[in-house]
């Protein structure tokens, strides 16, 4: 293989379910692993990169109860395992669909972004995941980045927090207030479009004659 | 009178005697099969086609561009000829040197484009193409027919009509990558073109319009040698030659890795044939277009050799079955086609009923045609498993449509015998002895009756009432699994109903469907695991295509 090649979707697809499945992932797995490196990739983030990073760090088993998702031990969860794992529980009472859910201590968290998306475009929710300073939301097959653009690709271990909120919620866009000073300059610019008054249309405009007859 | 119409539904055969190797490996070639959509496709639109580049020496070296004119977008086969020594030949992809190499380009390649592709396409895997080329492939010449065909021309004379039976081409590729690979374009990037969208469109022309070169070398092959005496190659000649394909176990687990796929191929084919039995008569059209199938099939089946063993004997039973239909007949009675259908099924072999499929279809175009708009499959949409769906509901969805993996023993040697694994050398798909060989650590999910069963055994104990995403989080090595189980649900031919690991299982039985599909005629297996076929013999070449009468 030459230095840096650019590698199509199914290339990088086919690597990464080799090299999850070489790193001693189950199968199922890696194929999770393989569709998450290429969701990453086609969001232009540094799926493989991410991939090839989590491979190789020491993680601890997942557990969950009470809505507390945590490794059983002090090492980091591992992002993949734990999408996976999201992705299931997502319209479950553990998942975050009834409330905001807290996971402690997530290795390369923007790994859980395919998972996290997938399973709200299936629930029709819009999902914000949370770490540190960045902030993402994830929204059918898109992904947008709130803040932090520069911490999305954080390597150490983060706390995140998945909230979500129904896709076609009047209020996500109705609950903002107004300034005044732009509601005056719009409303001159909207008022040009009327045709003033005049007798002739005030009589047409109406029914002829009175409406108390 | 005519009887009451009953819906085809009701006609359609079940996965379960569907999808058993037995069946599958007496597959035909159909109007759905690839290479006939793509040139129906051509010959409605309107195609048209060129030869923009030919720079050919007297020894066949050089390059060539075959460009094919759509109604939207045009495509290019870029082909360069090599001289090849003879000892370099070999069709196994652990070869290094082909006689020919092959690129499609996506519309219409500039010179630097050509430069760029002559520096590549020659070293096949060891090269790279990019997001412009839409196939990589290579083929050898059939060098007794290569030579002989030349060495006639140059004489001004017609090759021998029994040479040319005896092969049926005059170069066989020995693969053909799409879909991405050697960085070529994703599937991704042109599913949404019409042209393109059914499955293997991208390789089929390539290889048709290769056909189209290997005849235009042995020409120009044959000026070179003979001067002005030489001559062009008869019409009708020509028209026999397709291009060979020899392929190995490398087609298999493409067939079970892509079980959403495979679902979408086989119901298409099954509708079709549930059409064509639920038509309550046969118009006089119909009725003969059915015999010039028919007529046709057996003199292919006269024509299609082997020495292969288990192929002689199905090539008997075809052979034999054809006479029988030709004798039997179509029925006059109401649902003609289904009392041929019927009478078939107790009175054929596989291999014989498994003609008739494709000889039914033949003459109800309007009927069935329309079904290759259904032969693709979104299978990221089918990727996501369930997590939320119960145990119980689960365990019964498994045993619905996995009974027959339940029903195995994999406790016996003889049944848990192969393993399938990617071998390091080439990375090609192979197949193991799981109690003789070393690898079986390394095996592929291959095995899916056999998983099926481990996870139904897994799967005991847990509460009927509680989500699967649990015993996920608990069994991870079950997810591969749990995913085809899901996938069944909605997708009820997406699963070859065979034990996949068992000793007596034939690999070739795997590759014959699939190269049906494709279009593949006069199948010939050279062992248990790999095959020489032929494809477009028969068929128009680019400068015939769109004056013939339409396949309907």
């Amino acid at each position: 293989m030459r230095e840096n090649p650019i590698l199509s979707l199914s290339e990088t697809e086919a690597l990464a379910l080799k090299a999850a499945r070489g790193a001693g992932l189950d199968w199922g797995l890696a194929e999770e692993a393989a569709f998450a490196a290429r969701w990453l990739t086609e969001q232009r983030l540094d799926g493989l990169g991410l991939l090839a990073a989590q491979l190789v760090q020491d993680t601890g088993p997942l557990t969950i109860s009470d809505r507390c998702w945590r490794a059983q031990d002090a090492r980091p969860l591992n992002a993949i395992t734990t999408g996976v794992a999201l992705g299931d529980h997502f319209a479950l009472p553990d998942g975050p669909l009834t409330a905001p859910l807290a996971l402690s201590s997530v290795a390369f968290p923007a790994l859980l972004l395919p998972f996290v998306a997938t399973a709200a475009a299936r629930a029709n929710v819009v999902a914000r995941v949370e770490w540190q300073a960045c902030h993402v939301m994830l929204a059918g097959a898109g992904i947008l980045v709130l803040e932090g653009h520069e911490a999305v690709l954080a390597a150490a271990a983060q706390d995140v927090r998945v909230t979500t909120t129904p896709r076609y919620d009047a209020r996500l866009f109705a609950a903002r207030t107004t300034p005044p000073a732009t509601m005056q300059d719009l409303t001159a610019l909207a008022h040009k479009t009327y045709v003033p008054a005049s007798d002739q249309s005030r009589r047409d405009a109406g029914a002829e004659g009175s409406d108390n007859a | 009178m005519i009887p009451d119409p009953v819906p085809a539904s009701i006609f359609r055969r079940p996965p379960e005697q569907v999808m058993r190797l037995a069946r599958m490996g007496s597959a035909h070639p159909t109007r759905l099969s690839f290479l006939r959509v793509m040139l129906r496709r051509m010959q409605t639109e309107g195609w048209r086609f060129d030869r923009p580049v030919w720079e050919m020496d007297a020894k066949g070296v050089g390059r060539a561009v075959y460009r094919a004119i759509g109604p939207e977008r045009s495509y290019s086969l870029v082909a360069f000829a090599h001289d090849l020594p003879h000892h370099l030949r070999s069709d196994r992809v652990i070869a290094t040197a082909w006689d020919a190499t092959f690129a499609l380009f996506d519309g219409t390649p500039t010179t630097a484009d050509l430069d760029r592709l002559h520096a590549n396409v020659p070293l096949q895997e060891a090269g790279r193409i990019s997001g412009s080329e839409l196939s990589l492939s290579r083929a050898n010449r059939s060098v007794r027919l290569f030579s002989h065909v030349v060495d006639r021309l140059a004489a001004g004379q017609q090759p021998d009509r029994a040479e040319i039976d005896a092969v049926g081409y005059l170069m066989r590729t020995t693969a053909v990558y799409g879909s991405g690979k050697f960085g070529a374009a994703d599937r991704a990037a042109i599913a949404d073109r019409p042209e393109l969208r059914g499955p293997f469109q991208v390789e089929m022309l390539s290889v048709w319009l290769t056909r189209a070169f290997t005849v235009d070398l042995v020409e120009h092959l044959a000026v070179a040698k003979g001067g002005a005496a030489a001559v062009r190659l008869d019409r009708d000649l020509r028209r026999s030659l397709g291009v060979g394909n020899s392929t190995g176990l490398g087609l298999a687990p493409f067939l079970i890795r892509h079980p959403t796929l495979l679902n979408n191929w086989m119901m298409a084919r099954e509708e079709a044939l549930a059409r064509v039995r639920a038509q309550p008569l046969a118009s006089a059209r119909a009725r003969s277009g059915f015999r010039t199938a028919l007529d046709a099939a057996r003199l292919n089946a006269e024509n299609w050799q082997s020495e292969h063993p288990v192929q002689r004997t199905k090539l008997a039973d075809l052979r034999a079955d054809l006479a029988r239909i030709a004798e039997h007949g179509v029925p006059d009675d109401a649902y003609p086609w289904n009392g041929l259908w019927l009478w078939a099924e107790t009175s054929l072999s596989l291999e014989g009923q498994e003609a008739l499929v494709a000889l039914l279809l033949e003459p109800h175009g309007d009927l069935v045609d329309g079904l290759s708009g259904c032969m693709d499959a979104d299978e990221a949409a089918a990727f996501a498993v369930d997590g939320a769906v119960t145990i119980g509901a689960f365990r019964q969805m498994l045993e619905r449509h996995y009974a027959w993996a339940l029903a195995q023993d994999h406790s016996t040697p003889e049944n848990i015998a192969r393993f399938w694994y990617v071998s390091a050398e080439k990375l090609e798909p192979r197949l193991g002895g799981r109690f003789t060989e070393d690898g079986a650590a390394l095996e592929l999910p291959i095995g899916t009756s056999r998983m099926a069963a481990e996870l139904s055994a897994a799967l005991a104990g847990w509460p009927e009432d509680q989500p699967l995403a649990g015993f996920l989080l608990a069994h991870p090595e079950h997810r591969f699994m749990v995913r085809r189980v899901q996938q069944s649900a909605a997708h009820p031919y997406g699963e070859i109903q065979d034990n996949l690991l068992a000793a007596g299982m034939l690999p070739i039985d795997i590759l014959r469907c699939k190269l049906a599909f494709f279009g593949a005629s006069h199948f010939d297996p050279r062992s248990d695991r790999w095959v020489r076929i032929a494809l477009f013999q028969g068929l128009p070449y680019p400068d015939e295509v769109t004056k013939e009468p339409q396949d309907a």
